[in-house]
């Protein structure tokens, strides 16, 4: 109470002290009596109002020209949100469906598989040679291109169609997520300039505002999807009674389920099954229209086009060279458990829980409230790190997905009890979301100045933890998957703390090290004392070294550092 | 006798007084009901037995059996909602017993969980009830600007606020209460009273009438609601009833150091500020990163080291050091005078923050301070007067919070040696 008052007042006295200041100079100086306010917001502060200064002193025809160039960036990024909102409401509800629907031989996990095997590999080369070559709004409508040709493939459930439909996707999908980042980030950059503001804050706003959009796709792909089905599939009411044949006693085996189970898992009539896809590829049709039409190219890629498109494995290269230091490949298990469990989630829960127990139409609704609890934490989350720090948020993480795991685990799978399958869905999507922003987060961190290089490995390793799931899921069965899931979250939380006292160990091991070296220079001199050399060679050889070598441990080295 | 320990005495006489009082009085309500209770038990089993023809084993059975079926006859007590209900008796420790783990893995969970979840209950409920308090304490203030009084804010209007929403709360929820479950008025007055307080004694429970948890979801959303906003209501009284009495125990605290120190000397009226030997002051707040503070120290004296108003009796050492070493924590020894820059910690007077701080001043030359240290005054500063460390500069840097550099059991090893 009192100290947010104080800040308050503080605050007010700041604004009043300064702003006649600011109308004459541009530069801000503490002066001493200032300091009880702690520096660095007091100076955030003051910048901000700087900026406003500067902002309302433009006039005229410049300001006229600035504000229709800022309104013009808005509107880009709000077109680009729009299009991927609804390129990802088909492909998310696509997804979703993709495993329970084509269940037979494990089509649809395999062609997920592909999916993200291709996402996976093509991803360290690909984008950076199409971004070349086409730029990155014509890069952006081809993959859209690839994606509706994904959609069309699903017409035809069969693994001719399908699989190479995948493999292009996966490609596609690597080029639009990397066109994106650069293009958003371009943008940002120029607004900034513009504003008159800090080009990081302006990026991270303008993926803030992105991913909230695009976040939504996962909500009304999912409503589509369910309302539609349901519609036609007339859904029965669940049964207060224990499942014996769903749930993580699920095997994937036909002949094994109970009569409801078959029922609820049947697919769907062909007719209506193909009614939801081609409004999916009507979305993707749109969101490719919308580029097309309604997005402007980028400067830069416009002067990039007159050079000779090259291929290079920079970010290959660089990813490769990642694997050389302890910390990103001690992340690696966690980023690969963030791709399964996406993969559980979307592949093996809408399958033996949500279509088993409660039918093949209620998987959409389920994963809405999935993909809500995902948008609205990846959205806290992000700036709750500043608030907490790293540490607790990743360990919130870990505890709601063991603490899922288990209750799926131990479960008497009862599909009576309906409101678990949405609690169990809403607790995952917090934890992916965790996740999802504390990760790529955590990359970009260890990884430092490049970000294409961090957001690269992130989405490697991700996509790759995903397509290993997916392939999973046709030789396992829940229990065992569920299993395989514990046991890596349980490696990737152990790799993820031994990269918090990574520099600890190190610093331990250092100073092991040099106890080791006193101890042995100790016994060398003590036998070499023995050993009857003559008395003024020893001298001169052992002083200096035991006093360079002693003096470290006795400075107090360790509690200075502690301190700063 | 420390006061301290008087006060605990005292206290702990009164309760267990209170608790005979309380048992006698009782006592004295309860046993005749009781007794007449259980000589109606008695005849009607007597009868029963009598009527049916039963055996005194099977009547025991039976007995047994009726006992069991109370939670079943309530409905699912472990689908989502009921175990929903179950969890917020958990975590708010009202513990009703109306339904409770039966297995082994759900009562080591039920450990576990409530492990971790008390006192994740107890901060949320008493942080939420800290903002509710900041809250009425601004509609306080607007209501009496705009009625044109003093807008200003008792700690007793406070606490007068938050027991007449509390009761307002207990009213309502008990009026609500007697309407669905059927209870008399003073019944669910009575409930309610129990479940707010957090004693929670299970002889009525909500939502335990005809599957209600099954059946009415808008009851048990109702309930559920009830529950944890009465709760925040009663710990928003009870953080002010809770700082109230810390505050007094804090006071005494503060008030015999005060008094040790006026004993030793004059006054140093100061706030957890740091003052420097030549009388330049460190403002509070001295923040957890210790780089921080040493920068600011840094800035501090080289700001006021040209002020040659206090410097005739600061000798040359303290000026001429350089000034790297002030940055080095003032852990070791060499520096000990450099900053010689002492706090008072946890000195406070009862004055309020704002008319302290700009009457901070030294009223004596910082001469010997050597009192204010956490050491006791057996090194005085008459032995302390070594050419090495002059008397201005004795007094080592010792912050009032945990992060300083340099820990007052350092302080005193030094006072001691020197």
């Amino acid at each position: 109470m009192h100290g947010s008052r104080r800040r308050l007042n503080r605050r007010h006295r700041l604004k009043s002290n300064r702003s006649y200041a600011l109308t004459s100079m541009d530069t801000v100086d503490f002066s001493v009596s200032d300091v009880d306010a702690p520096m660095y917001s007091g100076q955030r502060f003051a910048a901000k109002l700087m900026r406003k200064r500067r902002r309302a002193i433009l006039t005229g025809h410049e300001k006229v020209r600035v504000e229709k160039q800022k309104f013009k960036i808005k509107w880009n990024v709000f077109v680009m949100s729009v299009a991927f909102l609804l390129l990802f409401t088909a492909f998310h509800g696509l997804q979703n469906l993709q495993t329970t629907v084509n269940s037979e031989e494990y089509l649809g996990a395999v062609s997920l598989s592909v999916v993200y095997l291709s996402l996976a590999v093509s991803s360290l080369f690909l984008p950076s040679y199409l971004i070349n070559r086409l730029g990155c709004k014509q890069a952006m409508i081809v993959s859209m291109a690839m994606y509706t040709l994904y959609m069309l493939a699903n017409f035809i459930p069969r693994w001719y169609a399908l699989v190479p439909a995948s493999v292009l996707v996966g490609m596609a999908g690597s080029c639009l997520w990397a066109a994106n980042c650069i293009y958003i980030t371009e943008t940002g950059v120029r607004y900034s300039h513009l504003n008159i503001e800090s080009p990081n804050g302006v990026i991270v706003r303008f993926f803030g505002y992105f991913f909230m959009i695009v976040h939504m796709g996962q909500v009304f792909g999912n409503l589509i999807s369910s309302l539609m089905l349901e519609k036609t599939m007339h859904y029965n009411q669940p049964v207060d009674r224990v499942e014996k044949t769903c749930g993580h006693f699920f095997t994937g085996q036909w002949n094994e389920l109970s009569e409801t189970g078959r029922e609820n898992l049947t697919r769907p009539p062909q007719r209506v099954y193909l009614a939801v896809c081609a409004i999916y590829v009507c979305c993707t049709i749109i969101a490719t229209l919308i580029l097309t039409l309604f997005l402007n190219t980028l400067h830069k890629d416009e002067v990039a086009k007159k050079d000779a498109p090259r291929f290079n494995l920079d970010v290959f290269r660089r990813t490769l060279e990642n694997l050389r230091k302890p910390k990103p490949v001690l992340l690696i298990p966690l980023t690969i458990f963030n791709g399964m469990e996406q993969a559980f989630i979307v592949g093996e829960f809408t399958k033996a829980y949500v279509a088993c127990g409660l039918g093949l139409s209620q998987i959409g609704f389920v994963m809405t409230a999935f993909g809500i609890a995902d948008a609205v934490c990846s959205l806290v989350f992000g700036p709750l790190i500043k608030l907490f720090g790293r540490m607790p948020l990743f360990i919130f993480g870990a505890v709601v997905d063991m603490l899922m795991i288990f209750t799926l685990l131990v479960w008497p799978f009862n599909p009576g009890d309906t409101a678990m399958f949405y609690v169990i869905a809403c607790a995952w999507g917090m934890a992916d979301g965790v996740w999802n922003t504390q990760l790529n987060g955590f990359w970009v961190a260890l990884v430092g100045q490049h970000l294409e290089v961090a957001f690269a490995n992130y989405r490697f390793w991700e996509s790759f933890g995903l397509a290993v799931a997916f392939l999973l899921m046709r030789f396992t069965t829940t229990e065992i998957f569920l299993y395989i899931l514990l046991g890596s979250l349980f490696l990737g939380m152990i790799g993820y703390f031994a990269i918090e006292i990574y520099d600890h160990i190190i610093e331990a091991c250092a100073k092991g090290r040099m106890i080791c070296i006193d101890l042995y220079n100790f016994y060398r001199d003590s036998s070499k004392q023995n050993v009857p050399t003559s008395m003024e060679a020893s001298l001169i050889s052992t002083q200096p070294i035991q006093g360079g070598r002693s003096n470290p441990l006795v400075l107090p080295d360790f509690d200075v550092s502690l301190h700063i | 006798m420390k006061r301290q320990n008087v006060r605990t005495l005292s206290l702990i006489v009164c309760t267990f007084t209170y608790l005979l009082v309380g048992a006698a009085v009782f006592d004295a309500l309860e046993s005749d009901n009781e007794m007449s209770q259980r000589a109606l038990v008695d005849k009607l089993r007597a009868r029963l037995t009598d009527k049916y023809n039963i055996s005194d084993r099977d009547y025991r059975v039976l007995e047994a059996i009726i006992v069991k079926s109370i939670p079943h006859k309530a409905g699912y007590q472990w689908k989502f909602s009921g175990a929903f209900y179950f969890c917020i008796t958990v975590i708010t420790t009202i513990g009703y017993g109306h339904s409770t783990p039966m297995t082994v893995g759900g009562k080591t969970f039920c450990m576990f969980y409530a492990l971790a979840g008390i006192p994740l209950g107890l901060v949320m409920f008493q942080s939420i009830g800290e903002r509710l308090n900041t809250f009425v304490a601004f509609i306080l203030r607007h209501v009496k600007h705009c009625f044109g009084k003093n807008p200003e804010v008792t700690h007793m209007n406070l606490i007068m606020v938050a027991s007449g929403c509390g009761m307002m709360v207990m009213a309502s929820g008990a009026f609500v209460f007697h309407r669905i479950e059927g209870w008399e008025l003073f019944d669910s007055l009575y409930y309610a009273f129990i479940s707010l307080t957090t004693i929670g004694f299970g002889d009525f429970v909500a939502l335990q009438k005809d599957g209600a948890l099954q059946t009415q979801p808008q009851y048990v959303v109702f309930s559920l609601i009830f529950i944890l906003f009465g709760l925040t209501v009663v710990s928003a009284a009870m953080n002010l009833l809770v700082l109230r009495f810390l505050t007094m125990n804090t006071e005494d605290e503060r008030r015999d150091e005060v008094e040790a120190r006026m004993a030793a000397r004059g006054l140093v009226r100061v706030e957890g500020d740091i003052i420097t030997s030549n009388s330049a002051l460190l403002p509070p707040g001295v923040t957890s990163s210790s780089s921080r503070l040493t920068n600011r120290r840094k800035a501090m004296i080289e700001a006021t080291s040209d002020d040659s108003d206090f410097e005739d009796d600061a000798d040359g050492d303290t000026q001429q050091r350089p000034r790297s070493q002030l940055t080095n924590g003032g852990g070791d020894d060499e520096n000990e005078d450099a900053a010689s820059v002492c706090s008072c910690s946890c000195y406070q007077l009862p004055y309020s923050a704002g008319s302290v701080r700009q009457r901070y001043s030294v009223q004596r030359r910082p001469g010997p301070v050597t009192h204010l240290l956490h050491s006791p005054p057996t090194a005085d500063s008459g032995v302390c007067q070594s050419p090495r460390s002059p008397p201005a500069a004795s007094v080592r840097l010792a912050t009032r919070r945990m992060s300083s550099p340099s820990p007052p059991g350092a302080a005193y090893m030094q006072q001691t040696t020197c």
